[in-house]
């Protein structure tokens, strides 16, 4: 089935498509982004918030308990 | 082929120790992995340490194309460092993961170094034992998190806690019993994962080799200075059970997995003894590379760092004091936002004349860096950098210790020579290579008048003794070859291509042909990732409104 674009859309992904690799044209980018987005919205709650930030010091620690710092 | 890829790590694992269990029949599933398939060794980095090597294991690409070089990172003209995260590896790179996620693939990746922020790729992500932090997620999705602590009991991230060198024989008795139940609990959780979480590639890593084999070096080698025979009788045995562990989880995999699906074991580097460390940033001090600022303090800090607090460091170290205080000390910046300790109490960073300094290091592994002149201070022009440089090899090349009288580097390579040129800026200049039994340390803080000392564990993995892995390859595509190396970057676009996605053109690594029937055609895919990544970020955002 083919993606009907408007067309302003269409040429912005024109452009977008000859500067990702990967992509043959509008329809390919425009196709793989909605199946993309469709399949994490259907993953549901979790996606985009899995982490807190990192702790150096607790990897620090950890370098030095492995004697990769000097202890 | 269209089955599934399952890659076991066993982090330093040496070959010839898989070897001597085959031999005994002790490791009748590696037996059967080198009788059907294919055997070899694994080729590590330069140096074979597990962030650097992990990180080519993932991306498929020599170090100096995803510019992870160490543990910590030295910035771009800066003499100050950051430490690596996933999130490094991802801005400068991209894993494999990512590649196969952008073309549809569910991934599932435990313990691959640096694992934090873990991947929100489809199938799952546990991140490692170095880069997470204490509290918090460890697992992508979290809903793995909670399936494993209901199920499993948990997933210890905290490992190292007391991890000393085990020379004290209560101690090591302690950590083996705790790495061991670790262990136990790592491999339950893999075969919930294997079982449960389906994935078209598994990339499981168990550090638990690496930790046993750093506390048993004195146990294992004969000549160590501090080996003891009645402990070697005691705890010699320790590393063959814990690869019978693994070999028995190997078997299980091996039973279940279907006629088209691929299975392979890695070690990203083997291990052995280490009698002595070497400080090469007080060795650049002496020989007259690296100076200290002429001010009162930082002399009367040196004079009190080498001749008062040996004496202080031996109190303090009783009280298991010494060491948080050093820690302390290599995390303050001296950006004013806390108290300076670095300033107030030792040699650190912050008392080096960079105007008067030509090379210094900023982390373990030997690779040293020129202060060259796009270095805020720099003090070497372009028109001195070779000669500089070379002179700089050959006085190192000439270390010898001071009472054993070996040479303590055995070779000195160019930087240029071992890594690509994607991120040349923080490329380290030259790369020192120890004699078998040493160690480069981290030189956080110095003593100017030590350059040698102790190590701080019995075994380690720092020389060419130590750059091999183990390898094994088994399963329908498999090929029935004996005596392969395979480099760390052959792995990703390997399996690619055994998942029919495109080897990506950035990868510097082989297909390999030779261990598996694949054919391994190179695609371009970093637009399919950027596209996921942008997709990815705008649902995040949404989900968190």
């Amino acid at each position: 089935m083919t993606l009907e674009l408007p067309t302003d859309i269409s040429d912005r992904y024109e452009l977008l498509a000859d500067d990702l690799d990967g992509f043959d044209d509008a329809e390919s980018l425009a196709r793989y982004v909605l199946d993309g987005a469709a399949a994490e919205l259907e993953r549901g709650d979790g996606v985009g918030d899995a982490a807190d930030s990192a702790d150096d010091g607790v990897v620090e620690d950890r370098l030095e308990q492995l004697g990769y710092l000097e202890k | 082929m269209t089955g599934s890829v399952y890659v076991f790590g066993l982090d330093g694992v040496p070959p010839e120790l898989v070897e001597r269990g085959i031999d005994a029949g002790r490791l009748p599933s590696f037996a059967r992995m080198a009788e059907e398939g294919t055997d070899g060794t694994t080729r590590s980095t330069v140096p074979p340490l597990s962030m650097i090597a992990w990180s080519s294991f993932a991306t498929g690409r020599n170090p100096g194309n995803h510019g992870v070089y160490n543990f910590m990172l030295k910035g771009e003209g800066e003499y100050g460092t950051e430490f690596v995260n996933a999130d490094t590896l991802r801005e400068q790179s991209v894993p494999v993961w990512e590649y196969l996620d952008a073309e549809g693939r569910r991934s599932g990746v435990m313990n691959v170094m640096p694992g934090y922020p873990p991947s929100e790729t489809a199938g799952f992500h546990i991140s490692d034992n170095i880069t997470t932090p204490s509290t918090g997620s460890y697992a992508f999705p979290e809903e793995l998190q909670t399936d494993i602590e209901e199920r499993v009991g948990g997933y210890d991230i905290d490992p190292y806690e007391g991890y000393d060198d085990g020379t004290d024989e209560d101690s090591l008795r302690g950590l083996l019993d705790n790495f061991f139940e670790i262990e136990r609990n790592r491999i339950e959780v893999a075969k919930l994962l294997v079982a449960e979480y389906p994935c078209e590639f598994y990339s499981l890593v168990f550090q638990g080799p690496d930790n046993v084999l750093h506390v048993l070096g004195h146990v294992l080698d004969e000549t160590h200075p501090k080996h003891d025979p009645e402990l070697a009788e005691r705890y010699g045995d320790k590393p063959m059970e814990l690869l019978e562990l693994y070999d028995e989880f190997v078997g299980w995999v091996m039973d279940r997995i279907d006629e088209e699906d691929a299975l392979m074991v890695l070690s990203d580097h083997g291990h052995g003894p280490i009698y002595r460390t070497i400080n090469l940033n007080s060795w650049l001090y002496q020989a007259g590379y690296l100076d200290l600022e002429s001010r009162p303090w930082t002399r009367l800090k040196q004079f009190g760092y080498n001749h008062v607090y040996d004496a202080v460091e031996s109190v303090m170290s009783d009280l298991n004091l010494f060491s948080k205080l050093k820690m302390g000390v290599a995390r303050t910046s001296g950006d004013g936002a806390g108290p300076d300790l670095a300033e107030l109490l030792t040699i650190s960073r912050k008392d080096v004349d960079w105007s008067q300094t030509a090379a210094f290091t900023v982390a373990s592994g030997g690779q040293i860096y020129l202060n060259t002149d796009d270095h805020d201070e720099g003090a070497i022009p372009p028109g001195r950098y070779e000669a500089v440089r070379e002179r700089l090899r050959e006085e190192l090349l000439a270390i010898e210790h001071p009472e054993r009288g070996d040479r303590v580097i055995d070779s000195v390579l160019y930087g240029e020579d071992v890594y690509g040129d994607e991120y040349d800026a923080t490329r380290p200049d030259l790369v020192c290579m120890p004699a078998p039994g040493y160690q480069i340390q981290y030189p956080q803080t110095m003593k100017t008048d030590r350059v040698f000392g102790e190590p701080p564990k019995t075994g380690s993995h720092t020389s060419m003794n130590e750059m091999q892995g183990i390898f094994y390859a088994w399963g329908g595509p498999a090929r029935d070859e004996s005596g392969v190396t395979v480099e760390l970057p052959d792995f990703a676009p390997t399996a690619c291509s055994l998942l029919d996605v495109p080897v990506p053109e950035e990868m510097d690594g082989s297909v390999r042909r030779d261990v598996f029937d694949v054919r391994g055609e190179r695609g371009r895919l970093d637009g399919r990732v950027e596209a996921k990544r942008a997709v990815r970020s705008v649902v995040g955002d949404l989900s968190a409104d």
